[in-house]
């Protein structure tokens, strides 16, 4: 009743018989496999917080009946002119408060009631108060989002860095870490961080950062012009490391830079996969050396 | 009736028994410790969904079903990097420079192995070496029979003391 393909297994459970073991031990595979054992012994995960997890699963339960819900947005690209937006968001009220939140994969839309639109890319989310928009167009943001807004009252996007003012434009707002980058399509935009304070009009682009301003540049790129719903970071002269930072929060991942390069990126890269990703960026250059490794969520830029 | 799972405390003690087991089980096969979390978070409520039609002696059934389900359509062949933490480093003094590395060597070499083990075999070797897991318990939780987890660590057993050898 010999069962091979069963031997190391029930080796372990200690349900061998004696001359089963004697073979093992002869044949010196006891050896390795003890080796094996040893070492695995020591290995352990993280503990799950419990408590933690169960509060979630608590909160989450209550979020269900207050459903906000929005369909992905499709865009007509390419149209320089005239370019429309479709976009159609569905949701139930709750108590005037709205909080919309864009999961990964998916950019969410939602159409304020005075017609002005947002776009939010992944993982970024607004609140703002549906009940007296009449009265205060206010939105708080966290994260990327785009904006066309309506004339009329003041429009105002506050984001953890600063503020945005608007009056009816078009324009983007990026807010992470202790960034906010602000570019303006159409109209104008006055924007507030900490003691520094700007106006920018059509095609300008301004960045700060822990309240004063980096940088001002002039765009080429209109953003409303993105195509489709699959996440991508897209550049037009960024700075190259600006454009890994980006990859680094994309991807969860740490960079390392042993290099002093410094040009401006035109491109993209897809958030679909990070090796897809870290190519798209380092092939662009030939002086770039990037090495990602994988198990430490880690890339190394020579 | 007092086992009733839409009961507050019946509900709770069946998270506090089972959530850690799924987290490990399904991160075992993807490797991926914050879909796990997520998962094992859907998976408890799809359980208080249905609280009212599972009894309480097949939640735990109930849970890994919901698990293996999920996990019908994701590709099974990705190679899977998982981390692990050391416990204590206790019987270090007396073993020479040259042991130690040796062993650091052996076990980054094992780790990789793991990784490459093939999502069945690496499923069952780790929940029987790191939850300390019975084959009859590995069985249940798989939805499988005991000869059948015992043929799959046997596999991977075979695969990783190749390790062995190369050290």
């Amino acid at each position: 009743m010999e069962e091979r393909d069963t031997l190391y297994a029930r080796w372990l459970s200690g349900d061998l018989s004696p001359a089963e073991m004697a073979e093992l031990k002869a044949s010196g595979e006891w050896e390795a496999l003890q080796a094996i054992i040893e070492a695995t012994d020591q290995l352990e995960l993280p503990a799950m917080d419990l408590d933690d997890a169960f509060a979630k699963l608590k909160k989450n339960q209550g979020r269900s009946q207050a459903n906000v819900r929005s369909l992905p947005v499709r865009w007509l690209a390419g149209i320089a002119a005239g370019l429309l937006m479709i976009l159609f968001s569905w949701y139930l009220l709750s108590s005037g408060n709205q909080t919309i939140q864009a999961g990964l994969a998916a950019n969410a839309g939602h159409q304020f009631k005075d017609g002005s639109k947002v776009i939010l890319n992944d993982g970024s989310s607004i609140a703002f108060q549906d009940q007296n928009w009449e009265e205060e167009r206010i939105v708080k943001l966290t994260g990327e989002a785009y904006f066309e807004v309506e004339p009329g009252i003041p429009f105002s996007v506050q984001s953890r860095q600063g503020r945005v003012e608007v009056l009816g434009t078009r324009f983007n707002v990026r807010s992470w870490g202790d960034r906010l980058q602000v570019e303006c399509y159409e109209g104008q935009v006055q924007v507030v961080s900490g003691n520094a304070s700007i106006r920018l009009g059509p095609f300008e682009s301004a960045l700060f950062g822990q309240g004063q301003l980096l940088d001002t540049l002039s765009i080429e790129h209109d953003r409303s012009l993105w195509e489709g719903t699959e996440g991508v970071s897209r550049f037009r002269n960024a700075p190259i490391a600006e454009v890994f930072q980006e990859l680094g929060r994309q991807f969860d991942i740490d960079i390392q830079i042993n290099t002093t390069l410094d040009f401006p990126f035109s491109g993209q890269f897809v958030h679909r996969n990070v090796e897809t990703a870290v190519n798209q960026i380092c092939r662009y250059k030939q002086e770039l050396d990037c090495q990602y490794i994988a198990d430490q969520g880690l890339l190394v830029v020579k | 009736m007092a086992d009733d799972v839409c009961k507050e405390k019946v509900f709770k003690s069946i998270f506090y028994n089972y959530a850690e087991g799924m987290r490990n089980f399904l991160y075992y096969q993807s490797g991926n410790l914050a879909q796990a979390e997520d998962l094992v978070q859907e998976a408890f409520a799809k359980l208080w969904e249905n609280c009212k039609k599972v009894p309480h002696e097949k939640a735990k059934s109930y849970l890994y079903t919901i698990l293996r389900n999920k996990f019908l359509n994701e590709k099974a062949h990705e190679k899977v990097i998982l981390k692990f933490e050391q416990r204590g480093h206790s019987e270090r003094d007396g073993l020479t420079p040259e042991y130690l590395l040796e062993m650091e060597e052996f076990r980054n070499q094992l780790m990789q192995a793991i990784g490459n083990l093939p999502e069945k075999q690496r499923q069952v070797f780790l929940m029987s070496r790191m939850d300390k897991k019975k084959y009859a318990e590995i069985a249940e939780a798989l939805g499988i029979s005991v000869k059948a987890v015992e043929k799959r660590m046997h596999k991977a057993l075979a695969a990783l003391k190749k390790v062995h050898k190369k050290v």
